[in-house]
Parts: structure tokens; C-alpha cells; sequence
């Protein structure tokens, strides 16, 4: 039985996970090898404080469904219609919006480049084609500027428009 | 109400006051990977939002940290938009680097009739008014046509001149020979089938044994003086003599500079450049001052120079050094760089339309070159940086998979695997091309070197030497606009044209040929119709170029705060703006004109309205004394071939 890496969120719990899946996080991989030179020999614990325990579970599912995935090269952009979002991806990140921001951030924080950019293409096509007050509905946000400073961003628009 | 992935939005939306995660607790680094995503046109909503929305979008500092993780962190790096935004280069970048990556190609492979041998030595391309002419030193030969499709090909024979140097512009080959002579050629009024074959003799070829002077090299200025006053030919002779000459042929100028020379250049405003074997002579335009630079590299015939007028720095290659002389006043500094190997090839970056640098634009306006070593590694590094060693910003090498060529695989005559050999390099702000054998040639990432794709597809099985013999790939050229991903392969005597995504004139421009083709059942009608045609193209040029300039004028000069550049490059984004558009023609078009507008300079044509309509109506007539044989044949593959037979028996008389 080979050793584990152990993940353990913030509130305290622990999920050990097959090497080959934690590996998905370029932060923990590095850190293995870093940490590890040899190989790994035994329990690893690695504790990620910015993530709670429901979504890194989350993560970790994500992962382990993506464990044989090869991604293609990181730096291939891949926005809009040239490669929508993985069928698999869609459905796993259909999760009520704090949710899908709480994994960004950890797959930010973790380093989990393909699953960053599943949860940024989602939360890019909920802007998609929006107004403004669709966007501060949807997203839950207070209009915070002056009627004068909406007027002055909206004439800067126009301007732009009329060129 | 549900968003587009189907989650009903209302049920889930957290209420007000509550305290948890919402997408105002993402920091503005994701949330600019978020808008990365979306195209142009969306930012202007976005901005409407919330202050904090408004000031991501805005904040050119956050675009930069965004650019400088997607590309990389070099102070100095190529402009890609030709604009001192950051959102807009990020997202043009964006867009250009995928369309190299993903979009369908078009190729096209055509035969440029030239010399029985096949070869070429320089080509000149014109993507803008789809010109391509090539030149072939042995036979002093030159071909011109179209150059999306190699129709209309004009062969101008060269009259059997042993060709010592030359230089060549799109209206005129100036030659010197190896008996001392100097000679001006007009393109425009030499054609094969006329006898105005209009040569000038500026020195004649000299009789006898005795050493005489030889013109050693010719840079001949591509934006020409229409009243042949003003010096346009710079020449460099065995005996050290620089001179420069107007287009009548007549000295404007001479100078004594030293030993023979052997390259000379001039940017034809400010400086003219001489180099002998060990020295570069920098030359005054104006004031005729001459200053002498020692350089600790021989220089020869076969040494690689490249000058970066914008900027003022003179590239060599020699061996396996490279040195970049940076001549601005007042003092001359040398950078180095010694490679493991010797270089075989070198090139400067395509300039676009910015002939001097500006360093307001992102990445300081820097100019990238390439080196292919002789181990077929390929170096890219930046001609303006004033680090004393020059730094590699990137190294690869290139696996071009040969199919279906039957000649022997294996080593070729240097020792190295032939699958791996360079033998071209073109590059722009954002990709490299390396071609090998038979038209072979992949694309790679400027900035990493990455392979992107092969850019050329199997000739045409009727050209059977492209199968049977081993060929190098002679050039490579792109666009001068970065943000049109198309270019030329040239090998042995065929070109092939390549263009990754939509093509708006291609079709156009085809479909006018055909139906002129089409419609022609009575011989006059055909020749009214394609002179009509030509003009008709030649006004459409005009027009556009009018518009653009136009825009060019609004534009031109002025320094735009942050927020006004947003304002533009929302502007620019406009013709997507209907939400109903969202298809990537309409992003692609819109960053396209974005881009077109941006540029700071205008583009500068190279040939003269007058000369233009001139080889215009050239065009037509010669169209005219072929028309009958070609009417006979349907195919317009034949068409072509019949009248390159015809133009090289004319070429014989």
C-alpha cells in the first residue's frame, strides 16, 4: 500500500488521497517533491487553511474524476466557443453560487489550472450577454455608484459607441 | 429565471445581509480571469455594475499583472496591438494566439514562372495590396502576380547580365555587374512581350583585364522619389567608395569611406550605413558626416546584417557571434552574444507600419530576432534591450513530420537528422515560422517557443519535384499586419499561400475573376471587363486606404488617459456590440478593426498612386495580347501555365 497524501481543511478534517490525484494541484505536487526528494514514504499532511472541508471534498471529487485527464498544454486559452466547458465540469459545477466561488479560490489557491478555468468559463457565461442590472441581480451586488457617476460611465460609453 | 447552464437563479441567489462568499469576495485577480473570458464589448456592462467592477475593468495595473502572468515578465517585449493598453494588447493577444492555434487554414500553392532552373533569391510581398514579386539573381529575372493566388503574372527577362549585387523595389531592379557596371531597371515599363525594355546604363560594363571598380552592394529605397530628384539608390564599390544616385542615374553623392565595401544600407532619411571587413561606417544623411566603428567580428559576403532603423542598432551574425551596434548619439554601444554553434540563418522581426519606436506602447515597442543554429536549434531574442550580453527569450528546436516524400529519408549531407533541419525563419510579434524541406514549415509561439501547428499542407502532385528531390524552404514571409494570420512559403519556384481563419478578400476577389471568366463569350467583352475589373480593384484599394487613413488622422499622435484608451477600445469593439453576435467572425472582426485603428502610424504605401494605375492598365494590356490563346481553355489552371509558356518564348526573342 502506497503512502497517501493527507489534505486537511480548515476545519480540521482530513482526506487522504491517492498521490497521483492530490498531484492535480501543481502546489501540492511541488511541495511533495520538494519535501520528498526520495519518493514518498509514508503519510503526508498537507493543511490547506482557505478551504473548508465541504469544498474541498469537492475539489478532491474533481480530481479524482480528472485523475487519468491529461489537460492540454496550461497556456492554451481556451475561452469561449473553441472548447466549452467539459461535459463532466458543466454538471459537477452546477452548485449554488458560493459554492462555485469557494472552489475557484481554492482551485486558485491549490493551483488547479484546468479546474480554475472550468469555474471562471461558468461564472463567465452567467455575465454573458447581461445588463448591467441582470449582472447586479444575478450576482447579488448593490448598485454603490452616484446617479452622476453612472450617468458619466454610461456618456463615456455612448462615446465610445459613437465612434 | 434560469442562467445558461440551467440553475434557477432565484432560488439560489443568497439574499442580502447574509454573510456568505459572494463573487465580491473574489479578488480582482480572478475576477479578471473571469472577464478575460468574455469578449470586448461585454466590458462596457460590466463597467455599469459596481464601483468595483468598473475599477478592475479600468485598471490598467490589473491588466498588466494579468498579461505579465499569461506572457510573461519582460520589460521589453513586441507590440502585438500597437497601443499603450494593456487590456486591449491582453486580449488581442488572446485572440491572434488562438486563431494561429485553432482556426482552419487555407492554402493555396501556385507556380511563379521564372528561370528553367527553378530558382528564386529574394521575394518581395505586399499583403495589403496582394503583391508578390520574385527575383532570381542568375538570370537577372523578375516575376510578378498576384499574391493570394499567383494569377496575372507578369516575367520580366533579365537581358543575360552577369549580376555582381542588386536591389529591388516593386517598381524598379538596380544591378551592378561583375564588369563594373551600374544599371537601373524599370519594372513598370519592361515587360516580356514589348521591347521597352527600359534599362539605364548608369556606369557602363568595363572592357579589359585590369581590376576595376565593382559596385559591392545596393540598397535601393522602397518609398521612391516620383520626380527622380532625391538619392534613392545608395551603392558601395570595391574600392570603398559609398555613393548614392537619384532614379535618372545621376551621382547625388560620394563618399570615400575605406576598404572595399561590403554591405550598405540607408534608411534614406538619416543615416546611410557601410560596412568593409572590419569596420561600419555611419553616414550623415543630411550633414554627410562620416564615423567609423571597429567591430572585433569579420564581416563578409555571407555575414548576416540587419538594421533597425527605428531604433538605430545595426544586427551582425557572424560565425558564431552576434553583435548589435546601437549607433544613437552620442555614443556607439556593442552588445554581445557567442553561441555553442555556428549561425546559418538570422532575421529581424516583421516592423508592421511603425517605422520609428515608441516606447509609450506595451512592451516598449521591442523587436524580437530569430537565429537558426547550425545544430537547428532556433534562438529568439530582443534587438532592443541595452543589456551589454544578450539575453535568449527563447530556444527550441522543431520536428517537421515528412509524409509521403519519396526520396531517401534519413541524413542529409551535414550530418544532422533531416527531419530536424531549419532552412527559413520568419517571425512578428507573436509567432515564429521555421520551414525545412519541400514546403515544410510549423509554427511556434514567439514567447515560448512552443509549436503551435504546421502552416503548410502537401504541394500539388503535379509537381512532382516537390516529391522526388530533397528542397530547402527559400523564405518565408507574413503578413505586415500582425493581426491577419496569413503568409507565403516560397520553395524552389512555387509559392504557397496560407491563411488561418475567415478571408474576407480572397472571396471577393475570386469571385470577380470567375464571373469576368464566366461571362466571357465574346473576346472584346473580356478584355473591357477585366480592365474594368482591375480598376474597379485598383478604386476599392484606394478607397480603403482613404478610409484608413481617415482613421489613422483621428487617432494619430495622441496620448490617451487610461480611461479614454478603455473608452476606444470599447469603441473599437462596436461592431460586435449587438448581444446577438457573439459568434467569433464578428469577435475576430471587431478586434481586427480594433487593432486596424490603434496603430499609431499610418501605413505607408509603396508605390505611388500614378505608378499604381500605371502597372494597372501595364497589367491589363498584357492581359490583352494573352486573352485569345487563354479564352480557348476552360481550365484556369492552364490558363496560367499556357500563358507562362507564352511570356517565356516571348521572353526568347
Amino acid at each position: 500500500m502506497s503512502a497517501k497524501v493527507v489534505l486537511i481543511s480548515s476545519d480540521d478534517e482530513k482526506f487522504p488521497v491517492e498521490l497521483k490525484v492530490a498531484e492535480k494541484s501543481i502546489l501540492i505536487k511541488n511541495m511533495v517533491l520538494d519535501l520528498n526528494p526520495d519518493g514518498l514514504e509514508e503519510d503526508f499532511e498537507i493543511p490547506t487553511p482557505n478551504v473548508r472541508a465541504t469544498v474541498l471534498e469537492k475539489v478532491i471529487e474533481w480530481c479524482e474524476h480528472h485523475k487519468n485527464t491529461v489537460f492540454p498544454d496550461e497556456d492554451d486559452e481556451d475561452a469561449k466557443k473553441s472548447a466549452p466547458i467539459d461535459e463532466w465540469d458543466k454538471n459537477f459545477l452546477k452548485v449554488d453560487q458560493e459554492m462555485l466561488y469557494e472552489i475557484i479560490s481554492a482551485a486558485n489557491y491549490l493551483n488547479i489550472r484546468p479546474l480554475l478555468d472550468a469555474g471562471c468559463k461558468t461564472v463567465a457565461e452567467m455575465i454573458r450577454n447581461k445588463s448591467p442590472e441582470e449582472l447586479r441581480k444575478i450576482f447579488n451586488i448593490v448598485n454603490d455608484f452616484t446617479p452622476e457617476e453612472e450617468a458619466a460611465i454610461r456618456r463615456e460609453n455612448e462615446w465610445a459607441e459613437d465612434r | 429565471m434560469k442562467d445558461s447552464l440551467g440553475n434557477d437563479i432565484h432560488g439560489e441567489i443568497p439574499s442580502i445581509g447574509e454573510s456568505k462568499l459572494s463573487i465580491d469576495h473574489l479578488p480582482p485577480e480572478l475576477l479578471v480571469e473571469i472577464f478575460s473570458k468574455l469578449e470586448l464589448f461585454q466590458l462596457r456592462s460590466i463597467r455599469l455594475v459596481c464601483k468595483k467592477w468598473n475599477s478592475v475593468v479600468s485598471d490598467p495595473i490589473v491588466w498588466e499583472k494579468s498579461f505579465r502572468t499569461k506572457f510573461g515578465n519582460d520589460e521589453i517585449f513586441p507590440s502585438f496591438s500597437g497601443t499603450s493598453s494593456w487590456l486591449v494588447e491582453y486580449l488581442s493577444r488572446l485572440s491572434n494566439a488562438k486563431r494561429w492555434k485553432k482556426a482552419p487554414g487555407q492554402h493555396l500553392t501556385y507556380q511563379v514562372i521564372n528561370e528553367e532552373t527553378g530558382h528564386n533569391d529574394s521575394c518581395l510581398t505586399n499583403f495589403y495590396s496582394d503583391r508578390f514579386l520574385s527575383y532570381s539573381r542568375v538570370n537577372n529575372n523578375v516575376s510578378i502576380c498576384t499574391l493570394h493566388n499567383g494569377k496575372n503574372q507578369t516575367f520580366i527577362p533579365g537581358n543575360h547580365y552577369a549580376v555582381r549585387s542588386y536591389s529591388v523595389n516593386w517598381n524598379y531592379l538596380v544591378f551592378g555587374t561583375r564588369e563594373g557596371g551600374l544599371y537601373i531597371k524599370n519594372l513598370i515599363t519592361s515587360t516580356s512581350s514589348g521591347n521597352r525594355s527600359s534599362v539605364k546604363e548608369v556606369i557602363p560594363d568595363q572592357n579589359g583585364p585590369e581590376d576595376h571598380e565593382i559596385i559591392e552592394s545596393i540598397h535601393l529605397s522602397q518609398e521612391f522619389d516620383k520626380n527622380k530628384v532625391k538619392p534613392d539608390i545608395i551603392t558601395g564599390s570595391s574600392l570603398g567608395v559609398v555613393s548614392t544616385y537619384n532614379l535618372d542615374g545621376a551621382l547625388v553623392h560620394s563618399w570615400k569611406v575605406g576598404a572595399t565595401i561590403i554591405r550598405v544600407f540607408s534608411d534614406f532619411k538619416k543615416h546611410i550605413i557601410a560596412f568593409t571587413s572590419h569596420t561600419i561606417s555611419i553616414i550623415d544623411y543630411t550633414s554627410h558626416k562620416v564615423e567609423e566603428v571597429t567591430i572585433d567580428i569579420q564581416i563578409g559576403p555571407e555575414t548576416i546584417i540587419d538594421i533597425d532603423f527605428g531604433d538605430n542598432n545595426i544586427v551582425i551574425c557572424s560565425e558564431n557571434h552576434i553583435r548589435v551596434v546601437d549607433y544613437s548619439d552620442p555614443t556607439i554601444f556593442i552588445r554581445r552574444l557567442d553561441l555553442g554553434f555556428n549561425i546559418k540563418r538570422g532575421k529581424l522581426q516583421q516592423l508592421g507600419h511603425r517605422t520609428r519606436r515608441d516606447t509609450s506602447l506595451v512592451g516598449k515597442d521591442g523587436l524580437y530576432y530569430a537565429n537558426v543554429l547550425d545544430d537547428d536549434t532556433v534562438i529568439v531574442w530582443n534587438v532592443r534591450e541595452s543589456t551589454e550580453t544578450i539575453k535568449i527569450r527563447c530556444k527550441f528546436q522543431t520536428e517537421f513530420k515528412y509524409k509521403e516524400l519519396n526520396f531517401n529519408r534519413g541524413i542529409p549531407p551535414n550530418g544532422r537528422d533531416r527531419d530536424y533541419t531549419v532552412n527559413a525563419v520568419e517571425l512578428n510579434s507573436s509567432v515564429i515560422i521555421v520551414g525545412g524541406f519541400n514546403g515544410y514549415c510549423n509554427v511556434h509561439d514567439i514567447f515560448t517557443g512552443k509549436f503551435l501547428r504546421e502552416c503548410s499542407i502537401k504541394f500539388p502532385k503535379k509537381y512532382p519535384y516537390m516529391y522526388n528531390y530533397q528542397i530547402p524552404v527559400k523564405d518565408i514571409q507574413l503578413n505586415e499586419r500582425f493581426n491577419i494570420t496569413n503568409g507565403i512559403i516560397l520553395c524552389a519556384d512555387l509559392v504557397q499561400y496560407f491563411q488561418f481563419g475567415d478571408s474576407d478578400r480572397d472571396n471577393t476577389k475570386t469571385e470577380k475573376k470567375k464571373s469576368s471568366i464566366g461571362e466571357a463569350v465574346k473576346k472584346g467583352h473580356t478584355i473591357k471587363k477585366t480592365i474594368k475589373d482591375q480598376l474597379d480593384d485598383y478604386d476599392l484599394e484606394e478607397y480603403k486606404k482613404d478610409e484608413l487613413n481617415k482613421m489613422f488622422t483621428k487617432y494619430n499622435g495622441s496620448e490617451f488617459s487610461s480611461q479614454e484608451e478603455l473608452s476606444i477600445a470599447i469603441a473599437l469593439s462596436k461592431s460586435a456590440s449587438s448581444p446577438e453576435q457573439g459568434d467569433q467572425q464578428d469577435e475576430s472582426e471587431s478586434l481586427r478593426r480594433a487593432l486596424e485603428l490603434s496603430r499609431n502610424q499610418t501605413i505607408s504605401t509603396e508605390e505611388s498612386d500614378d505608378e499604381e494605375l500605371l502597372r494597372v492598365l501595364e497589367l491589363s494590356k498584357h492581359d490583352m495580347v494573352i486573352s485569345p490563346t487563354s479564352l480557348q481553355s476552360a481550365n484556369e489552371e492552364e490558363d496560367e501555365e499556357l500563358r507562362r509558356i507564352l511570356e517565356l518564348s516571348l521572353a526568347d526573342h
